[in-house]
């Protein structure tokens, strides 16, 4: 993209720019954008099914009256309605490679618990499912524990307008009979225990409102798993100590940029002056580190040091002016002991020395505070330092743990090698299923009375925009029309999905400077991949991506795609 | 240091806002406060991005349309509803620049030259303000948004943090590296 460069442009001033307000035309505008009336969700309320039945009562009257009047069916004017589909909620981005349920029969009147190999058990009792008494209920579930079978259901992942979900196993569970949905008995919920592949800490739960395609938070009680392995454990402690580690830098940033701002020290002395004019600015206390301290800060406007009656009139009259005018900007600098305040608009800059003083009571408590403690950029710097090193000793101390744990493992596996073949077979078995499987490390137990899919989730917000416009192609030089594109970071465990069926759209692509892997399907629905997108130079906006066969395709492809281990929980 | 004053917006102003923010969630046709309180802002963000005036205009209108189609998506989270104005905004540039073949433009003035060399610790003089203008074009477009947005127009690291959804501190960092980028081309 070609970026011009204008120095001292003209300005518009402000009423200018006010009379080019037409309201009418955004109104009319969004008139114009509003969806067709049967995109709505109540048109298929009762206004449509009202609509529907009227269609089909004239459509009977119809062909009864032409019986009646002896004509033959092949005159009769055939009215019809074909209702345009609406995209559903959960759409398999990929066609024919979506996710299969594990289809379970349940006898109404007995009801079943259920208990899945993840170790998720459902218990749906007696008399709960609204059916017949004597045929069996088909109970559909599915279960997600990793991004790449949750991408290829196309259960979508966002939460708000800025964030994707984190999830830590989400469940999808659903009653048919005949094809037709059953429902639950409001009095009689069932139970569900969900096996989680992450400590439950910082995870919510919700519900997926398919209607609204959106997710609700719902309760759940959430536990972390008690009985585990010394390799689940071990796990445990890895993924600990990396969150460690992470405070560890956001403490190491802090401290740097204290460091890097300068050092001077604000005149202690925050007495409000007799006579003083106040000036109100709604300040960030980051941008000035050393009233970081301080709460309830005003600004007055600093009294001539001579304060003779002349001076006065004229600081009454400079304040006045500046009190008068109106101001599009304000900028605020430090100047020794007190602050300069430079009010600024289209014609001039004016400017007032201030200083910041303390009202009310807060003056008597910074006092007292001031006087047991500086408040400074060593006091800030200090306090880091304190938060990382404790954050480096639980490291240190998770560290020893995991070294504990490592030796624990060496010496099972030492004790495994003494025993028979036998038991040396049996072990290995374990430990390959092991090595496949992502350990339950929690649980998220509910109750509820209606079916659909639940998810312990996180918001993580979304990456912003490349800001360039991208090229995809393949590198056979073929070029690719993007149409949808699903960014997998690895780091931040997230699908974030672009494109006209969601929030983000095409063009707000993007990623973070984490390990990503990008995929995106053309009009056509062809399937393309990029790994490691993160390492595009920022200077070229052209991505090369592979083609991936759609009819090979599977889920393990799309899981060694995004470096993702397989998972059964 | 800046203080943007239509942005830091007392608790008082939020609420009002957030009152007319439900309105308009109830009936579209209450837009109006909102329109007519950020028309300008949205406006001048747009304008400062591109060379044509009327394009401009017409792109804030767009702005607006499409922010009332979803104000009903909207969630309030205790900053003004600009920064979601100006994330719409942002999308609607790019995509003048791409459809329309519009020209990304970077309007500034000789006194934020001024401010950035001091800000540079270089010597004020006419040769390194010049020196610094076409220093600026060597800049990628994610570093020069975020200098646009800091030195020339004034916003806060939080404002700045809501509009490309970084945390404060990150867009502090990330300000401060595109920073040292332009020094290090400076020199």
């Amino acid at each position: 993209m070609k970026t011009k460069f204008n120095l001292d442009r003209d300005k518009l001033n402000s009423d200018y720019i006010n009379s080019k307000q037409d309201y009418k035309r955004i109104m009319d505008g969004f008139e114009k954008l509003k969806p067709p009336i049967w995109k709505n969700p109540w048109f298929y309320g009762p206004v449509g099914l009202a609509s529907l039945a009227v269609i089909l009562v004239i459509t009977f009257q119809s062909r009864v009256n032409a019986y009646g009047n002896n004509s033959t069916l092949n005159n009769t004017s055939e009215s019809t309605i074909s209702l345009p589909e609406d995209t559903p909620c959960i759409k398999a981005p990929i066609s024919d490679k979506d996710i299969a349920y594990q289809v379970i029969d349940v006898l109404p009147e007995k009801g079943l618990n259920i208990e899945l190999e993840s170790g998720t058990s459902i218990s749906i009792p007696a008399n709960s499912l609204k059916s017949e008494k004597g045929a069996p209920v088909q109970v559909k579930i599915r279960e997600f524990h990793d991004k790449a079978s949750a991408f290829l259901a196309g259960i979508p992942m966002d939460y708000s307008d800025n964030s994707a979900f984190e999830s830590a196993g989400m469940i999808e569970i659903r009653a048919e009979k005949d094809g037709k949905s059953i429902s639950l008995d409001k009095t009689k919920p069932m139970s569900i225990d969900l096996a989680m592949n992450k400590t439950p800490e910082g995870f919510q739960f919700w519900k997926l409102d398919e209607s609204k395609k959106e997710w609700i938070e719902t309760p759940c009680a959430m536990k972390p798993s008690a009985k585990a392995s010394p390799k689940e454990k071990l796990m445990l402690v890895e993924s600990k100590i990396s969150q460690q580690q992470e405070k560890i830098e956001i403490c190491e940033n802090k401290i740097a940029n204290i460091a890097k701002t300068s050092n001077t020290k604000v005149n202690n002395n925050l007495v409000p002056t007799a006579n003083a004019r106040k000036l109100v600015i709604d300040f960030e206390q980051s941008d000035f580190p050393e009233l970081e301290g301080y709460k309830d800060i005003e600004f007055e406007y600093l009294l001539p040091s001579n304060r003779s009656e002349a001076n006065l009139q004229e600081y009454g009259q400079r304040i006045k002016y500046a009190q008068t005018q109106i101001w599009n900007d304000m900028d605020i600098k430090k100047q020794g002991d007190h602050y300069l305040a430079t009010f600024i608009n289209s014609k001039e800059k004016y400017t007032l020395p201030i200083r910041p003083v303390l009202k009310g009571k807060s003056l008597e408590e910074m006092q007292a505070k001031m006087a047991s403690a500086s408040v400074d950029k060593s006091v800030a710097l200090k306090k880091l330092r304190e938060e990382k090193m404790a954050y480096e000793q639980e490291q240190a101390k998770l560290k020893r743990d995991q070294e504990l744990l490592n030796a624990q493992l060496i010496a099972q596996i030492k004790r495994g090698n003494a025993e028979s073949m036998e038991s040396r077979a049996r072990e290995a078995r374990d430990r390959a299923k092991d090595n496949q499987a992502i350990i339950q490390q929690g649980t998220a137990s509910f109750r509820t009375t209606s079916f659909g899919v639940f998810n312990c989730d996180k918001p993580i917000p979304y990456p912003p925009g490349y800001s360039e416009f991208l090229a995809f192609e393949t590198q056979e030089g073929v070029q690719i029309q993007m149409e949808n594109a699903f960014v997998f970071d690895t780091k931040k465990d997230t699908r974030y999905s672009f494109g006209p069926y969601y929030m983000h759209k095409s063009n707000d692509l993007g990623w973070f400077n984490h390990e990503s892997t990008l995929i995106i399907l053309d009009p056509k629905g062809d399937v393309y991949y990029r790994k490691n997108v993160n390492d595009l130079s920022k200077s070229s906006n052209k991505v090369v991506v592979k083609h991936l066969d759609k009819k090979a395709l599977n889920l393990d492809d799309i899981q060694k795609i995004i470096s993702e281990t397989t998972v059964t929980v | 240091m800046s203080v943007n004053p239509l942005y830091h917006q007392t608790s008082a102003k939020l609420e009002e806002e957030l009152g007319w923010i439900r309105r308009a969630q109830k009936d579209p046709e209450k837009f109006g406060p909102l329109y007519e309180k950020y028309h300008e802002q949205i406006f001048r963000y747009v304008y400062q991005r591109m060379d044509d005036q009327e394009l401009a205009f017409d792109v804030t209108s767009q702005v607006f349309m499409k922010a009332l189609k979803n104000i009903k998506k909207y969630e309030y989270r205790g900053v003004p509803l600009s920064s979601w104005l100006y994330r719409i905004a942002k999308s609607e540039l790019y995509q003048a620049f791409r459809d329309r073949k519009a020209t990304r433009t970077v309007n500034l003035d000789t006194i934020h030259l001024t401010d950035m060399v001091e800000e540079m610790d270089e010597e004020q003089n006419e040769l390194n303000r010049k020196k610094l203008f076409e220093v600026l074009k060597k800049l990628n477009e994610n570093d020069l948004q975020l200098i646009e947005m800091r030195f020339f127009e004034k916003r806060s690291f939080r404002e700045i943090g809501e509009i490309l959804e970084l945390t404060e501190n990150n867009a502090k960092v990330k300000c401060f590296r595109a920073l040292e980028k332009l020094k290090k081309f400076f020199i």
